[in-house]
């Protein structure tokens, strides 16, 4: 009796998930298992006929030399990315807190970046990179800046780690900025009259006491990292040769370039094993932390 | 009650709102439409194709609309025509009235095809490359309209357009033959006093000699895969049979090491780039063309579907073409492809409007016209070839053996984008012999 009447009330917020439910299982969930279908056949993306081939393309993603070179690039960007945009987000929130003048101005300017789709950050850094830099160069007498700084293999990679990292920093400063203000004044405080300096006041007390928002934002900043693909595609589109190329990336390019659509629905559920790995490893330190 | 009136009247607003969001993109213009399939499939990752679909799908209803009155998507592949189409497409219209026709040209339109391929979403009519593995995928997936009976195709040079038939079954109307070469602005070659060369070594030297006189000989569009190109071109001089090579190679029955014309090519590939301008990897098709045809490189190498473009670029430009010689001792040999043909998809709710525009292109006044244009051959009978440019390369032809098919005609498809790839890369880092165990993996299917 009492369960029945508990449930009965409980049916309008049942409802009112019904809409979200069902987008993410069209959207999301069907062509998760849509693609792990696909990545059992041999489907070139196109053609009406396929073939089971079991896990073969599984093991063809191992045998690929190029495909581990492009995981391992795209997990060493992930890592710089998470260390630089961190260490800045953390800068930026210890001098975007105190209350001093311009902070609302400053606070919007920094953030600003989050609300720009990163397509459109991608094209206009392209063209900041193809024609104002070298510009700005060749009239200085510059030669790093000469040229295009996309163009070179070398240096292809960084460019657009800068342009990812500009974005990147916006919503980790916002909540470091709040992990901030949660730190009660009179540990500060206490800690100044004990005679500690600013310098250890920062590293003995506030970053301790930060470590859990410092967890998150270093999931957060390493999972987009892992996933690069907007600033990529909207500037070198994986090149020159394949110096620019990451995971998300070469999926794309298999599936709609190379007509190998089974063989990048292995590699996107491979990536997605990957993610998910570590992210469960991540929210296991982070527990430890606490 | 008042709450609940004004709750539901809530609800019924957010529905409102997020359902005309959809019909929205049906009233957006076609173009923009697809910029968005092409940013959608852009950002969704494989196996996400449903949001493109749903863009194009909004798209394609439009066809169609005003009562009698038809309306096609001709989808075109072929940014350089654009211009010529829009002409030509005003006259059919002006001709055939009731049938309206629009042109789509999108950036990046092969990925853009691909995509619609497989979302079953084919445009009406559509131009393509005859001979290319995407093509012969569409043909084989019964995704073209089958026009071998067509009154219309007797317009076309017989022995031509055997060549591309598939098992005797005509898909296609082919309109136009590409091949490639040099592009040499003749005023800096008087100027200089400089002489076509006829091997591969005298150009060598031609491009030395400009250099030190402070002109840019060749220029590169490298952030637009010329290397790639560039590389196919000399590997139709430098290979010893490219079509068996190729088919060997293919089947695992030839290694790329066996024919040392890869070698050679692959050098001959990095000799050239340390002639061209500054950044070619930061230089676009379109501004290597704009330079070539401003008067800031003296040469530049590649197909003649260039000459609309530096004509629209610089209608007073001296120039003309030779073909990219080979070593010295070696037969010269010139690319060539079926540059550009019309199709119409098996999916065409109005066949009998869009075979109209087929019989249209293949009159021999509009053919004449395009080609006058275009510059390429045209395989319409009775159009001759007025474009001077292009005559020097054109006379390889009527010679037998002396031409020879773009080297990517003979791969599987997709293999296209890799195998540029590693071009990029062996320019940049200069290694031969890995770019040669790169392409290995790749012809032979390893990778």
């Amino acid at each position: 009796m009492y369960n029945f009447r508990h449930l009965k009330r409980l049916i309008p917020f049942f409802l009112f998930t019904v809409p979200a439910v069902l987008l993410y299982i069209i959207f999301i969930i069907y062509p998760l298992a849509n693609g792990l279908y696909y990545s059992l056949t041999d489907w070139n993306g196109v053609s009406r006929t396929y073939n089971f081939v079991g896990l073969g393309n599984y093991f063809d993603v191992f045998k690929s030399n190029r495909s581990v070179m492009i995981i391992l690039r795209t997990i060493i960007y992930a890592l710089v990315l998470t260390a630089v945009c961190t260490v800045l987000s953390v800068i930026l929130a210890i001098l975007l807190n105190p209350k001093r003048r311009g902070q609302s101005f400053f606070r919007f300017v920094f953030f600003f970046p989050a609300v720009c789709s990163s397509i459109t950050i991608g094209l206009i850094f392209n063209q900041v990179f193809s024609n104002l830099l070298p510009s700005i160069g060749k009239a200085l007498g510059i030669k790093f800046l000469s040229a295009s700084l996309l163009s070179s293999s070398k240096t292809a990679m960084a460019a657009i780690l800068l342009i990812n990292a500009w974005k990147e920093v916006a919503i980790p400063t916002v909540l470091a900025i709040a992990g901030l203000q949660t730190i009660p004044e009179e540990i500060i405080e206490s800690a100044k009259i004990d005679g500690a300096t600013s310098r250890q006041t920062f590293w003995k007390v506030t970053l301790p006491l930060l470590m859990p928002t410092i967890s998150i934002i270093i999931i957060l900043i390493f999972r987009d990292g892992l996933m690069v693909f907007d600033y990529i595609q909207a500037t070198t589109g994986g090149g020159p040769g394949f110096s620019t190329m990451s995971i998300a990336v070469q999926i794309y390019q298999h599936a709609f370039s190379e007509m190998k659509f089974a063989y990048s629905s292995a590699e996107s559920t491979l990536a997605f094993i990957l993610i998910s790995l570590i992210a469960v490893v991540q929210l296991k330190i982070t527990k430890m932390k606490d | 009650m008042k709450k609940r009136l004004i709750v539901t009247t809530a609800c019924l607003a957010m529905t409102a709102a997020a359902l005309s969001g959809c019909g929205g993109l049906a009233s957006a213009g076609q173009a923009e439409t697809q910029a968005e399939a092409s940013e959608a499939s852009a950002q969704s990752q494989a196996g996400g194709t449903d949001t493109s679909a749903e863009s194009t799908d909004a798209a394609s209803s439009d066809a169609g609309t005003a009562d009698g009155e038809v309306t096609l998507e001709y989808f075109n592949v072929k940014s350089e025509v654009v211009g010529i189409y829009d002409t030509l497409i005003s006259k059919f219209e002006e001709e055939n009235p009731g049938i309206k026709i629009e042109q789509v040209n999108d950036p990046d339109p092969t990925t853009v095809l691909q995509t619609r391929m497989s979302t079953n979403d084919m445009p009406d009519i559509l131009s393509h490359w005859a001979t290319d593995p995407v093509f012969k995928e569409m043909v084989n997936n019964d995704m073209l309209l089958d026009i071998t009976d067509q009154d219309f195709l007797s317009n076309v040079k017989p022995d031509m357009l055997d060549t591309v038939k598939y098992d005797g079954k005509v898909y296609c109307l082919p309109i136009s033959t590409n091949t490639a070469g040099v592009f040499y602005n003749k005023d800096i070659f008087d100027q200089n006093g400089i002489e076509i060369p006829t091997t591969y070594e005298e150009l060598v030297n031609v491009c030395k000699t400009l250099q030190d006189k402070g002109i840019t000989p060749l220029a590169m569009f490298n952030q637009d895969s010329h290397a790639g190109q560039l590389l196919e071109m000399l590997m139709v001089t430098d290979l010893s049979d490219e079509e068996k090579d190729f088919s060997s190679i293919l089947d695992g029955s030839m290694k790329v090491s066996d024919d040392a014309g890869f070698k050679s090519a692959a050098g001959k590939l990095i000799e050239l780039n340390q002639y061209s301008q500054e950044d070619s990897f930061g230089t676009t098709y379109e501004q290597a063309i704009s330079d070539f045809a401003n008067g800031q490189t003296a040469m530049i190498i590649g197909g003649i579907w260039m000459i609309p473009t530096i004509n629209e670029d610089n209608a007073d430009l001296n120039y003309s073409t030779f073909a990219l010689p080979a070593s010295e001792g070696t037969e010269t040999k010139v690319a060539y492809q079926n540059d550009h043909c019309l199709a119409i998809s098996s999916s065409c709710e109005h066949k009998d409007e869009a075979l109209k525009f087929l019989s249209f292109m293949s009159q021999q006044e509009n053919a004449q016209y395009y080609a006058d244009n275009d510059g390429s051959p045209s395989y319409i009978s009775g159009v001759e070839s007025n474009v001077e440019e292009s005559k020097p390369l054109l006379g390889y032809f009527d010679e037998e053996g002396k031409i020879a098919i773009w080297p990517d005609q003979l791969w599987q498809p997709g293999m296209y984008n890799e195998m540029n790839g590693y071009a990029d890369e062996l320019v940049q880092s200069g290694d031969v012999d890995t770019y040669l165990e790169n392409i290995q993996s790749v012809l032979s299917g390893e990778n």
